[in-house]
């Protein structure tokens, strides 16, 4: 076969035209298509490239149409697509010339030939994706703003219920419609309805997305939810001094685990910014300190955060310290970042919150320098290097961040702003190289483990949060690209090619659980759906280029 | 049973691809099931053919029985891409698709080598399966003619054997061990008028259980999906008629088939679906069509394109392929009305 060639969607028209076209109808234009693919698809399956005009006439009585054998034949003759061998058999052309249909009738500027394979879709073009795409991401995230509210409702009538926490995989009911869902697999977390509760906030900002859906009935939904939440703080007298952390019974961010994570507090922190703008004079203000103190007691000496971190005097002298993990260390970040943006937050807080950020920012910054590539970073970002690139992903989006919380500092912080951005820009190109974006989530499903805590120590069970890759890099080069950080032709034609596969992967506005044999039994994941929309919320939002001075996301 | 019942079921009762398998439990075999059975636990060293049309659940049935006998050693070849080599050391040979699909000169190909394994001392149980083709005088001829050959005896799609496997289907949704545990209102979930229409009582018949449940499937789409106890009948066929109606046929097709349609319901309305027999093309002709064509136009540019589209027409006749492979006479007559023809006559305008 020759060289595939790019061919101008010109060179297509003008082909197809002489090809197809003459005097007749469009059905017969069509059936003449669909004959020329039927012909092409036989000549690839034949087992040595030939056929015989049995073959080729089967092929085409096997078409609809009420075409008689002659006409058939006729047909296939006028497409002209096969060469005869010396044998008798006949082997598919490999370039048609088009004089050959039109013998001196065609204008000059057309061209001589064309491949076989013109009438196949076109190689994806740089910096452009197919037009479906591109009008289908504000419906899907419609779809997921609607189902979300769904299950919503139905999550807070289970946890009513049972008083569990609900659970990030979700069995549609037998009807396949939600409510009500039946709860499968491992726990997750209380996260799952945290994570809900900022991406609606995170899609209302987006003003192309246009919904019949009554927004005061989700933010509803959402109050009845958040109050009971609020309650679901340890007791102020919490032996451990964690009084006021979140913790809800059966807190199954880890299963076993009997006391607060870092995760759930500290997206619980982000989501009282959310909801006391929301529903103001509830008092959500109120119970931010001790979720904040929480978050800032487990940070680790290296600046970062990891799963859990408690003070080892009170749990009978164990170490209850779990290393930094570059996500969960960025959502820790991330709910201090909103004091950054939110005007009324208590000024006499912001220096330990300023400490708090400024020692992740040098996290980030000495593990480059240190080549630390287990942190996912590198300062060289050598392609030798074996980077997770999901790890780069959310460093690369913590660097974002940073730069606009330094922007509203009011003191001077240890990390540089241009080293961080330097920093970013190299991630960037790094990313826009290495990403090899996958035909399916399962091909970038990216692993975090850890273990759970209880009192009488870290478990020995190892727990999996599985991410799913592809969203999370979009969603990351979608920041940078907002702030300033051009991801480049070739970085644009992958993030466009996973906001693709996103898109195809969506059912009926959520995601299937990243476990393939879950998917087959119709598991859906909420994890992966906040993911996937977030990812897509933010590619719609660069693409359009929407960015503020205060604009911020957790 | 409630029409959203049976629209909620609809995967399971008019399953008709292998996307679905039911366990072992297959209605109305017993016949052609214990014939292979015993004939492959003899050592028979005929080969055996399982010829019907297609769609009928000849694959289906093979597949039971090498479950039963727990062959494991049983891979299907496919006719046309039979290797000489592929035939060693098997403890039963199973070949499939000999039927219209098959290249004439590879069909002949892999009778070849069949013959050539056979004369070669391979005398294991030998199993083709295909529709009519099998039937051929010169494939007859090839295979040792009919001394050599043992016949499995197809039960035909007819009413009995159509209400056997729905219930089965239905029994298997109620989780019952048997359709006689089903309560009354889940005995009948297509009425007994569309029930003849889709599988007549005919000895040679065009009714396959692909075409039956598939159409079924797709009269799902005309169900209220309302909590009210409720059938699949003449409504919903009537609505498929209409929708189905079969789209670029030239003129003379299109009269054709008008006329053939009156023609059967006429048939069925004074007599019942026992009345129509298979029409063969000089019947056609005279019927339909002799004023208006010759009886070689009729059947090149009316009959045979209609008898390649599924449901109007079903050829019966028995494919011919040539000796030398050179040719194959696809779809010959006599031929019975298709779903959609029985369907139009029964329940169209």
């Amino acid at each position: 076969m020759p060289e595939k060639k790019i061919i101008s969607l010109k060179d297509r028209l003008l082909a197809a035209a002489v090809i197809f076209g003459g005097e007749c109808d469009v059905a017969e234009i069509d059936f003449r298509l669909t004959a020329y693919r039927a012909l092409l698809d036989l000549a690839r399956s034949s087992d040595n490239g030939t056929v015989d005009e049995f073959d080729i006439i089967s092929t085409l009585e096997d078409l609809p149409s009420f075409k008689s054998r002659e006409k058939l034949r006729k047909l296939a003759n006028d497409l002209k697509l096969f060469e005869r061998g010396s044998d008798g058999t006949m082997r598919i052309k490999e370039v048609l010339h088009l004089d050959d249909y039109r013998p001196g009738s065609f204008p000059f500027a057309a061209p001589a030939s064309v491949p076989i394979g013109f009438v196949e879709e076109p190689e994806a073009e740089a910096g452009g994706f197919d037009e479906f795409y591109k009008a289908e991401i504000p419906g899907v995230l419609l779809q997921t703003m609607h189902g979300l509210n769904t299950f919503f409702k139905s999550a807070i009538g289970f946890q009513n219920k049972t008083l569990l926490s609900p659970f990030y995989r979700v069995l549609p009911s037998s009807n396949n419609k939600l409510p009500p869902f039946e709860e499968v697999g491992a726990p997750a977390s209380t996260t799952a309805l945290l994570d809900i509760v900022l991406f609606l906030n995170d899609v209302k900002r987006l003003p192309n997305i246009e919904s019949d859906l009554d927004t005061t009935k989700i933010w509803a939904n959402v109050e009845s939810w958040a109050e009971r939440q609020a309650a679901c703080r340890l007791p102020p007298n919490d032996p451990y001094g964690d009084g006021g952390a979140l913790y809800i019974n059966d807190d199954d961010d880890y299963p076993g685990a009997d006391r607060p994570s870092v995760l759930s507090n500290a997206q619980m922190l982000s989501a009282t910014f959310v909801l006391d703008s929301m529903f103001s004079g509830a008092g959500y203000a109120n119970i931010r300190t001790p979720l904040l103190e929480f978050v800032l007691s487990c940070q680790n000496d290296d600046g970062g955060w990891g799963p859990y971190r408690y003070r080892s005097e009170l749990y009978r002298d164990k170490p209850m310290v779990a290393s930094s993990i570059p996500l969960f260390s960025f959502l820790a970040f991330a709910s201090l970042a909103d004091f950054f943006f939110d005007g009324d937050s208590d000024r006499t807080l912001s220096e330990r919150i300023v400490d708090a950020v400024d020692r992740y920012a040098c996290l980030l910054v000495q593990s480059a320098q240190d080549n630390d590539t287990t942190a996912g970073w590198s300062n060289t970002f050598s392609l030798n290097d074996p980077i997770d690139l999901f790890d780069s992903a959310v460093n690369l989006h913590a660097c974002v961040l940073l730069l606009k919380v330094f922007k509203l500092c009011d003191r001077k912080t240890l990390v540089r702003a241009d080293i961080l951005r330097e920093l970013a820009e190299k991630c960037v190109r790094h990313i826009c190289v290495n990403w090899e974006v996958g035909s399916t989530a399962q091909s970038n499903i990216h692993r975090i483990k850890f273990r759970v805590p209880t009192t009488q120590g870290s478990a020995g069970t190892e727990m999996v949060w599985e991410q799913p890759g592809d969203a999370r890099l979009l969603r990351a080069l979608s920041e940078a690209s907002l702030a300033g950080i051009s991801p480049g032709i070739d970085g644009y034609v992958k993030m466009a090619q996973a906001a693709t596969e996103i898109v195809k992967a969506c059912r009926q506005g959520f995601w299937m659980d990243l476990d393939a044999s879950n998917a087959r039994a119709g598991i859906l994941n909420i994890n992966s759906t906040i993911t996937s929309a977030s990812g897509l919320l933010m590619f719609e939002r660069a693409r359009h280029s929407l960015v503020t001075s205060t604009d911020h996301v957790a | 049973m409630k029409k959203r019942e049976i629209l909620q079921f609809a995967e399971i009762l008019f399953a008709h691809t292998e996307a679905f398998n039911f366990p072992a439990v297959f209605a109305n075999r017993d016949n052609s099931r214990e014939f292979i059975l015993s004939h492959i636990r003899s050592c028979d060293s005929r080969i055996l053919l399982v010829s019907d049309i297609l769609g009928s659940g000849k694959t289906f049935l093979l597949n039971m029985v090498m479950n039963e006998l727990k062959s494991g050693d049983h891979k299907t070849l496919i006719c046309g891409r039979v290797k000489p080599d592929a035939l060693n050391g098997k403890q039963i040979i199973v070949i499939d698709e000999w039927d219209i699909k098959a290249n004439p000169k590879r069909l002949k190909k892999s009778l070849d080598v069949l013959i050539s394994a056979r004369a070669a001392g391979a005398t294991v149980p030998t199993i083709l399966l295909g529709d009519f083709t099998l039937r051929s005088a010169n494939v007859y001829a090839a295979l040792g003619g009919r001394e050599s050959l043992a016949e499995v005896p197809m039960e035909p799609l007819n009413p009995y054997f159509f209400n056997l496997a729905l219930q089965n289907r239905i029994a298997r949704v109620r989780n019952k061990k048997r359709s006689e545990e089903l309560a009354e209102i889940d005995r009948e979930i297509v009425t007994a008028p569309l029930g003849e229409a889709l599988a007549p009582e005919w000895k040679v018949t065009s009714a396959n259980f692909r075409d039956v449940f598939r159409t079924l499937s797709q009269l799902c789409n005309y169900v209220e999906p309302s909590m009210e106890d409720g059938t699949i009948g003449p409504q919903e066929a009537a609505e498929w008629v209409l929708t189905r109606a079969p789209l670029g046929m030239s003129e003379a097709q299109a009269a054709f088939f008008a006329d053939y349609v009156v023609a059967l319901r006429e048939q069925i309305q004074h007599g019942g679906w026992g009345r129509i027999t298979p029409m063969t093309l000089g019947e056609m002709h005279a019927q339909f069509a002799a004023d208006a064509m010759s009886l070689e136009a009729l059947r090149a540019e009316v009959v045979e394109p209609m008898a390649r589209t599924p449901g109007l027409i079903a050829a019966m006749g028995t494919p011919e392929v040539s000796a030398s492979g050179d040719a194959y006479d696809r779809f010959p007559g006599p031929y019975l009305p298709g779903v959609y023809a029985r369907l139009s006559a029964a329940f169209g305008g």
